[in-house]
């Protein structure tokens, strides 16, 4: 397994560790009508700082007891393929989640000046959608180098 | 995944060459050993560049290293 496909499989393991237990605590909130931008706040700097600390923590450990490698033209063309679909991902689930959160918002019955359509729930949505087409870029590095291409 | 058109004759070069390593080859060409791997594998297709590097290696014309097969299935 190369460097670069180690560094793959931390983000991948980190980004799914850190914002699924976020995300299901924000829908917890959302369900309980308790979506105050304090307690999106502070879960979402708590998440940032975890993630940041597993990731250097990662990349670290990989340096450490790996061998040090220059990126070849395989990880660019690997790379390139799965930032590729991961940016039109992130491009069609932000349209998607701005519909979305409107739907959600007004078959709660909410107003346009609700609390629904807040700007702390378009941000989660958003994050959302960033956070799942991070997913995706990492996962097709990591299938990508699996596959050998 | 099914083979890419493009065959080549590195590994039997390799042994041609004094049983070659993987690992001697790509440090010669500048690149990870998993991308010979891939490349012998015919699960990647080099760069012409990069087939250039490999062939020069050998000491041989490209078309002695890799092979055009249209008719192969393509992944």
């Amino acid at each position: 397994m190369t460097m670069r496909e180690k560094l793959a499989w931390v983000c991948l393991i980190t980004t799914v560790l850190v914002w699924t237990p976020y995300f299901v605590f924000m829908a917890l909130l959302l369900g309980r009508g308790a979506l105050n931008p304090g307690a999106v706040i502070a879960a979402f700097v708590l998440a940032v700082v975890l993630s940041t600390a597993f990731a250097i923590a990662g990349a670290i450990g990989v340096s450490l007891f790996g061998k040090q490698e220059p990126k070849d033209e395989r990880d660019a063309a690997i790379d390139a393929r799965a930032l590729k679909v991961a940016h039109y991902l992130l491009a069609g689930l932000s349209f998607t989640a701005v519909g979305g959160v409107f739907v959600l918002a007004i078959s709660r019955g909410a107003t346009p000046s609700g609390d629904l359509l807040s700007a702390t729930l378009m941000s989660q949505a958003w994050l959302l959608c960033f956070v799942a087409s991070e997913v995706v870029y990492y996962g097709l590095q990591v299938l990508g180098y699996r596959r050998g291409a | 995944m099914s083979p890419l058109p493009i065959a080549n004759r590195i590994r039997a070069l390799r042994f041609e060459r004094g049983e070659m390593t993987q690992q001697a080859l790509a440090d010669r060409v500048s690149v990870t050993r998993q991308t010979i791997v891939a490349i012998e594998g015919a699960r990647y297709s080099p760069s012409l560049e990069l087939a250039f590097r490999i062939a020069h290696v050998f000491g041989k014309p490209l078309e002695e290293v890799f092979q055009y097969s249209p008719d192969a299935p393509t992944g």
